[in-house]
């Protein structure tokens, strides 16, 4: 079958160039990624992916080098003609760690040359790329162009974009919700955010894998402040040192465990990052009071 | 002591880096899922880290500290002693 369909889907200034025998709606992924699909102008990072079925269900080569769990396991290979690629045996998330694999992801080592194989399964069959595939393929790339994926909330205050981290069940989805009834602001994501940082800044834009809530929008700001929120008995907020701070976002980015080369630019991406935006530790009861106390910090107050 | 204080290396499945100060040490690959989580190093123990890329000994290992740092061999004995019983605890030494 030959790529009838071209469908550009952009993703934190992500191009990623979809080569398809299949349109967007016979692979299943417009629901999810519709909001994403355009092609930018001057797009930071471009990812060139086939699309192609197996009538069989696809089998990784190489070893395993890092078991993800039950979404994904990566293997490293070396093919004739083709050199070192990273594959990535995809299985659905509801599955069991025994369950066939579903697609497999060849990606060279700078993550910009992609082939997803996928072996259709039932009439309501949808491609890997809506969710783990496509989250695996931003989560690499991204890295390349300064940016990193992470398990934070992110919203637009009128222009100002403030991310929140936290373990599961800090609080992050409560406070979108809180934000959400503010005039002027744009919850962009409850669950995975990304974060670009270049020599003017950081920049944060929400990405199509949501939390349970499912509220998505394609939106990007400028990064104001990072906050790390903390269940407590008062209100509180105080900056964190970069220093204190390091682990701390390093702990809440989806980090590339399988390259070391990766992880070094990863990790380099945080320091950029805690060079350009500062670091909050908020307390809170989860209540209204929290809003003016996060604006307070990159808001000036009226005369 | 949990080591063999002549023959002292440590595992290669790691990444150092000084990000903003701080010198983490993130696992890589299998190691992942045996630790589930960043270790923070102090400047000695970074520079320890590095030097057990290859095997050394504890005599060694405290000679190299007591220079690069300036700092009496006994206590700098002391000091490399702690940081490889706290590592072979958790497994990062081969």
């Amino acid at each position: 079958m030959s790529a009838a369909h071209s469908i550009p889907i952009t993703i934190a200034d992500t191009l990623i160039d979809l080569a398809s025998p299949l349109s967007a709606d016979e692979l299943g992924i417009t629901q999810r990624l519709g909001p994403f699909f355009g092609r930018p102008d001057n797009p930071l990072a471009h990812v060139a992916l086939r699309w192609q079925e197996s009538i069989e269900p696809p089998i990784p080569s190489g070893d395993v080098i890092y078991d993800a769990g039950v979404v994904w396991r990566m293997h490293r290979a070396t093919v004739p003609g083709v050199g070192e690629v990273y594959e990535a045996a995809l299985h659905h998330q509801s599955d069991s760690r025994s369950a066939l694999v579903k697609a497999v992801l060849r990606a060279n080592p700078s993550w910009d040359d992609l082939t997803l194989t996928e072996r259709r399964s039932g009439p309501s069959w949808g491609s890997l790329l809506a969710i783990s595939a496509g989250e695996l393929i931003l989560r690499a790339a991204i890295v390349l162009t300064g940016g990193l994926m992470f398990h934070a909330s992110g919203l637009d205050d009128n222009g100002q974009g403030v991310l929140f981290l936290g373990h599961s069940g800090a609080g992050k989805s409560t406070q979108a919700g809180l934000w959400r009834q503010e005039p002027g602001v744009l919850v962009m994501n409850e669950d995975r955010m990304a974060v670009r940082a270049d020599e003017q800044g950081a920049r944060c834009y929400g990405t199509p894998w949501g939390g349970t809530a499912g509220h998505v929008l394609n939106h990007a700001a400028p990064l104001a402040g990072i906050v790390v929120i903390e269940q407590g008995p008062e209100n509180g907020i105080e900056p964190i040192l970069p220093a204190a701070a390091a682990s701390l976002l390093t702990a809440r980015a989806y980090l590339p465990y399988w390259d070391p080369a990766l992880m070094r630019r990863a990790l380099g991406n945080v320091n950029a990052m805690l060079s350009k935006v500062p670091v909050y530790r908020l307390r809170c009861r989860p209540e209204p009071a929290v809003i003016p106390l996060v604006r307070s910090l990159y808001r000036t107050p009226a005369p | 002591m949990s080591f063999d204080p002549a023959a002292i290396r440590r595992q290669d499945d790691f990444v150092l880096q000084n990000v903003a100060g701080e010198h983490l040490l993130v696992p890589i690959g299998a190691q992942v899922m045996d630790l589930n989580g960043i270790i923070i190093l102090n400047e000695t123990g970074a520079y320890l880290w590095e030097v057990l890329a290859q095997e050394r000994s504890l005599d060694e290992l405290a000679a190299a500290v007591a220079d690069e740092f300036d700092v009496e061999p006994d206590a700098a004995r002391a000091d490399v002693q702690a940081f490889l019983d706290e590592i072979a605890q958790i497994g990062l030494l081969v």
